[in-house]
């Protein structure tokens, strides 16, 4: 299923989101043995194959025309509107698209997009002055993604997939009621809330708390705050997983 | 006077007051206190008090101008700005002309001289006003971890995760045990007990 769109300036490619890995998937679970250098070329090389194997239409090719029936595109699941504005004296004064999504009967709207600097589709929020009630859909369920915000998308999903990892050896402790159960859920909740910072200075203080009470066995928390210190100072020459299960 | 202040965005100027910037020290203590009653985004912020200060570019004088309670006199390259107030007047401060900006030129033998603040600098008097503020209010430096702690600690208590807080206090307070930081170890305490009768 196509179900997202994903923007490179005025070009649009429809897709689906987890041939661009836009969610957590296998795919990272790979990438955690890769050095930093390893992973940026593999982002490269994945982003480059990615677009070459879409079909890119260039929505300011089609017709602004309002009486064309040419206006309209559809393709699959997708349709896509372009609507040019112009004052009395026929100058065009603003160029804009809209997108929707057939499933079934049902059809979504999305946003309106304007055309921006470079030929970018720049989406009309309120208090734009663009913004109009009347035609606006408040109705985006994040479906059009801009290439150049891919790689950030990855950073985020391979760093959160990578504290996680760092903490698994509290997994042991997230069904248990007393002071470390809830400490290690709470760093759960603080990775998940991508609140890295956060999560690592818990695991410290959790360590010395283990240490000062003479708990017995070993201290789960130690592991936990090294590693996630290891993933947040990600070292470029050193594969990151090596150092990790050092620990 | 003391509450006066001069901002300068270029060649604008604009006479307002240190309350209004957000420059006094109540703002930051009640912000610091509670935090999530601030709306806090600091380009909105600038944006809405540049819109709300009555600018005035200086390259158009051309020897003096009366600018509400600003008279502007203007000597080559040099601008020196006075107050005038119930048939007052005193000079707050004087400026250069240079590189297409006013800059502070300080007047060391006036007592009654005012603050002049580039426009570009406000959002870094705010973050030295905010870091001054938690200290003086809960004792901690916020760089550190332990106002780290206690800022996710009061998080989870405003939400009602008061077990949560609680073990997190204990945690730190373990912490600063570890570092033999006696001092931490009661503002922590206190800290928690303060939240507790909140």
């Amino acid at each position: 299923m196509k179900d997202i769109i994903i923007c490179d300036k005025g070009k649009v490619a429809f897709s689906a989101s987890d041939s661009w890995h836009l969610q957590d998937d296998d795919w990272f679970y790979d990438m955690k043995f890769k050095t930093a250098a390893e992973w940026r070329e593999i982002q490269e090389s994945e982003l480059k194959t990615l677009c070459e194997e879409h079909y890119w239409i260039d929505v300011w090719s089609i017709t602004g025309d309002l009486t064309s029936d040419d206006r309209e595109l559809r393709i699959g699941q997708w349709r896509i509107v372009r609507a040019d504005d112009k004052d009395k004296n026929g100058k065009v004064v603003r160029q804009v698209v809209f997108f929707s999504h057939f499933e079934k009967d049902y059809v979504r709207d999305m946003p309106v997009y304007k055309r921006g600097e470079d030929n970018s589709l720049v989406k009309i929020t309120p208090g734009m002055k663009e913004h109009d009630d009347r035609f606006n859909v408040d109705e985006d369920e994040g479906w059009l993604f801009y290439l150049e915000d891919v790689p950030r998308i990855w950073n985020d999903l391979r760093k959160h997939r990578l504290m996680i990892d760092a903490t698994d050896k509290l997994s042991s402790l997230f069904q248990t009621l007393d002071w470390q159960g809830r400490v290690a859920r709470l760093i759960r909740r603080l990775i998940d809330e991508r609140h890295y910072d956060d999560a690592v200075q818990t695991a410290a203080c959790a360590v010395s708390r283990f240490e000062r009470e003479f708990l017995p066995g070993d201290n789960p928390f130690v592991s936990a705050y090294k590693r996630m210190r290891k993933v947040l100072s990600m070292n470029e020459l050193y594969p990151l997983t090596n150092l990790i299960d050092g620990v | 006077m003391d509450n006066c202040v001069l901002v300068c965005d270029g060649p604008r100027v604009a006479l307002t007051t240190r309350d209004r910037i957000h420059l006094d020290d109540l703002f930051w203590h009640n912000f610091v206190r509670d935090r999530r009653s601030f709306f806090w985004d600091t380009d909105i912020m600038l944006n809405n008090l540049a819109s709300g200060l009555r600018w005035f570019d200086v390259t158009q004088v051309k020897t003096e101008y009366r600018h509400d309670d600003l008279f502007i006199r203007r000597v080559a390259d040099a601008f020196i700005f006075d107050l005038m107030k119930n048939e007052s007047v005193s000079t707050i401060a004087m400026c250069e002309w240079k590189d297409g900006q006013l800059c502070h030129v300080p007047i060391y033998n006036i007592s009654k001289c005012c603050d002049v603040i580039p426009w570009e600098h406000l959002i870094g008097y705010w973050s030295d006003a905010y870091k001054q503020a938690a200290y003086e209010v809960y004792g901690l430096h916020v760089k550190g971890w332990p106002y780290q702690m206690f800022m996710l600690a009061r998080e989870l208590f405003d939400f009602g995760k008061y077990d949560d807080a609680h073990e997190l206090f204990r945690c730190a307070i373990a912490r600063a045990k570890i570092e033999n930081d006696d001092e931490l170890v009661a503002k922590l305490e206190n800290l928690e007990q303060q939240l507790l009768e909140r």
